[in-house]
């Protein structure tokens, strides 16, 4: 016991040293930062107590992000894991499901970039999406416009995130031993009913880690947002189309000088939130574990 | 315990190693420039020429990195905590944020600094509104290389000698072109500040600088009468049917290069249009430009971009002597010639397509700042005034509603800013 005492602070000390320097201050001077108006190192800061949080909490341009925040999140995440639950029923036992899922994971690894370039080639009013909706008689849709720009980037996102939960979670799938499903078919379970008593409950820890992955990469949604709008310029994206993370970048980084202030509020909000999130996905995921014996 | 010490001597030690890197002196003049151009753009392969014969002539130990606009995100932040280069690039809209930020210091020793060779001063090779554009509080901020403004462009080689002097010219024109069953006016509307142009082009051109700045200031300023009148306009723009179909969804650059390829007549933009639309022009297609015509005062927007001295840097005075140096005749032609851009200097000729810019901007009685530098309160103007303009634009409200709904907002802004 003696020993380990001994050993206890040398070892601990410098990874204490090296997270709170590089982590726990910086939070909290982020923190501090909430409470003033600051436009960065070498400015004035001047201390303006609840004033940030109180201009957020009326202005409407950061409720449409902080709701389309949270429709992303909720929407975004329920279409992901829906999607990837069909898939597991689905892609459980059919040949070449390896490819299937390379193929599905792949807009995971595509750059951003490339995205941003192919958005405007596909949904642009003359772009590829609307040329072929014409040849089918259909009318050609405003989709990058302010009424659906949001609709196409949840879309997008959908598209992009999906693959990568969907290689979690089968590969939770693919360690279930190939006899429970063989003794399930000899009673006659359908598809869904193996997936429903099988797979479902036996992947369920990966599922709920997943959901948390999933609720913390949500809020900082960022990138998709300006590949789908105003990628390649110094503009700010349309309103509807905003998150919070975008608009702590436009308070940054726009025009004018940066409100760090502002930007700390809308980070300390955000980690509320995602704490709340997290705790609730928690509680909503907690089953008892269950293990083949 | 002992060992406790042990691990906070070795840290220290450490964190005071990696403070002493920069209390080196050296004897020889050096200088570093960290540019926010691409190595690949031609104004970057003119910038390594200058400092290329700064090193020659000089003796001085050149460090110039080209790393592109989002190599440099972090520059402010560096440079205030005494890191980052002698020399930045910058631009009007920035002077605010860097003279807060107390990154530029005085530059008036500079302005007059002879230019090798010359027998010219700073001051006396750059005109005065482009002086005017690159100054702030404290006198001039940078020194300029190039002159950006906004214009509506066209095809000279379909139109020749286009230049509506009224408004009613330029609508005759618009109708003109639709009668013909061409689509006159390609616009990139999923960019606000390029939407923006219209309405700001007619107030600020006709009432002068200050007229749309001041609308951010006091809500009752949305009364005066140029208010209303302007936005009557873009709303008759709105109405009329004279952008393309489903430009607010049009994603950028899509609408500019369509425009290059004579899908549309006009397009309302920078002077940098000409540069990005190079390799899509149709053939023959001889870019030219107007001035808005918005009456009034006929006020001409000038920005610049240019080179800022860190007032934090290390080497202060050589980097201002690099500046006089860079002025000269020879390479500020190069920013005509090679980088199709107008020069910053007077006497320089602008190339063909930008000739009618550089001359409203020499000839102009009145000058404005880029968009009025109504950007400066960046909540008013990104969060309320580029969305509104967006809803008049797009014609989901009228010039009244408007001009109604900016005043109470505006309100609304003041009252919780």
């Amino acid at each position: 016991m003696k020993t380990y005492e001994r050993a206890f602070w040398p070892f601990l000390l410098p990874a204490l040293l090296v997270y709170t320097l590089l982590f726990v201050a910086p939070s909290l001077f982020g923190i501090w930062v909430s409470f003033t108006r600051w436009s960065g190192p070498g400015s004035e800061m001047a201390w303006r107590g609840l004033d940030n949080y109180v201009a957020l909490l009326h202005n409407e341009v950061f409720a449409t992000a902080f709701t389309n925040t949270f429709v992303m999140a909720i929407v975004g995440g329920a279409l992901i894991f829906g999607f990837t639950f069909l898939s597991m029923v689905v892609l459980r036992q059919l040949k070449g499901r390896a490819f299937i899922r390379a193929v599905v994971f792949l807009p995971m690894v595509i750059s951003i970039i490339a995205i941003g370039a192919a958005v405007g080639f596909l949904l642009n009013p003359e772009g590829a999406v609307n040329t072929v909706l014409e040849w089918s008689g259909l009318d050609p849709q405003p989709w990058l416009g302010p009424e659906m720009v949001f609709r196409c980037i949840v879309g997008g996102l959908v598209w992009s995130s999906t693959g990568f939960y969907v290689a979690l979670m089968m590969s939770a799938a693919d360690a279930i031993p190939a006899h429970v499903y063989e003794d399930a078919q000899l009673i006659g379970a359908t598809k869904w009913e193996q997936f429903r008593h099988i797979t479902l409950p036996l992947t369920w820890d990966v599922f709920a880690v997943s959901a948390v992955l999933w609720v913390v990469g949500s809020l900082k949604i960022f990138d998709i947002v300006l590949a789908f709008t105003t990628a390649g310029t110094a503009a700010a994206p349309p309103i509807p189309a905003r998150t919070i993370a975008v608009q702590q970048f436009i308070v940054v980084k726009g025009a004018g000088l940066p409100d760090l202030g502002s930007a700390a509020a809308m980070g300390v909000m955000t980690l509320l939130v995602t704490a709340v999130l997290i705790v609730l996905t928690r509680r909503i995921t907690r089953r008892d574990r269950v293990e083949l014996s | 315990m002992r060992k406790l010490t042990v691990v906070l001597l070795i840290g220290a030690l450490g964190l005071a190693a990696c403070g002493k890197k920069n209390s080196g002196e050296s004897a020889q003049q050096s200088l570093s420039y960290r540019s926010s151009w691409g190595a690949a753009e031609p104004q970057a392969k003119i910038i390594k020429t200058i400092f290329d014969d700064f090193a020659k002539e000089t003796g001085t130990k050149v460090d110039v990195k080209f790393v592109g606009r989002t190599g440099n995100e972090n520059l402010n932040a560096e440079m205030a905590s005494g890191q980052g280069p002698d020399l930045f690039d910058t631009t009007t809209g920035d002077i605010d944020t860097l003279t807060a930020q107390q990154l530029i210091g005085p530059m008036d020793d500079l302005e007059n600094t002879q230019i090798p060779g010359e027998g010219k001063t700073v001051k006396e090779v750059l005109p005065e509104p482009v002086r005017r554009a690159s100054s702030g509080k404290n006198g001039l901020a940078y020194v300029p290389h190039t002159i950006i403004s906004t214009a509506v462009w066209y095809n000279a080689a379909e139109h020749p000698g286009l230049n509506p002097q009224t408004w009613e010219e330029f609508i005759a024109f618009l109708d003109e072109s639709k009668k013909a069953g061409r689509t006159p006016i390609g616009q990139d509307g999923t960019i606000a500040f390029y939407n923006v142009f219209w309405f700001y082009s007619l107030l600020v051109g006709a009432n002068g600088a200050g007229s749309l700045a001041e609308l951010a200031k006091d809500p009752a300023n949305w009364d005066k009468p140029q208010v209303l009148d302007t936005a009557e306009k873009v709303e008759q723009l709105a109405k009329g049917g004279y952008f393309q179909r489903d430009f607010m969804a049009t994603k950028f650059p899509a609408a500019q290069n369509a425009w290059a390829q004579g899908k549309y007549d006009l397009n309302i933009n920078g002077t940098w249009l000409a540069s990005e639309v190079q390799p899509q022009l149709a053939p023959g297609f001889k870019v030219a430009s107007f001035q808005m015509p918005a009456g009034g005062k006929r006020s001409i927007e000038v920005g610049t971009l240019g080179w800022a001295v860190n007032a934090k840097g290390k080497n202060v005075a050589t980097a201002k002597k690099f500046l006089a140096f860079a002025l000269q005749k020879k390479y500020m032609e190069q920013f005509s010639t090679v980088a199709l851009n107008i020069s910053s200097r007077g006497d320089v000729p602008a190339p063909a397509h930008m000739a009618d810019v550089q001359k409203a901007v020499l000839e102009a009685k009145e000058t404005h700042l880029s968009y009025d530098y109504a950007g400066a309160d960046k909540t008013w103007w990104g969060d309320m005034f580029l969305p509104l303009n967006d809803r008049l634009l797009s014609g989901k409200i009228d010039a009244t509603a408007f001009v109604r709904e900016g005043k109470k907002r505006t309100a609304q802004h003041l009252a919780t800013g």
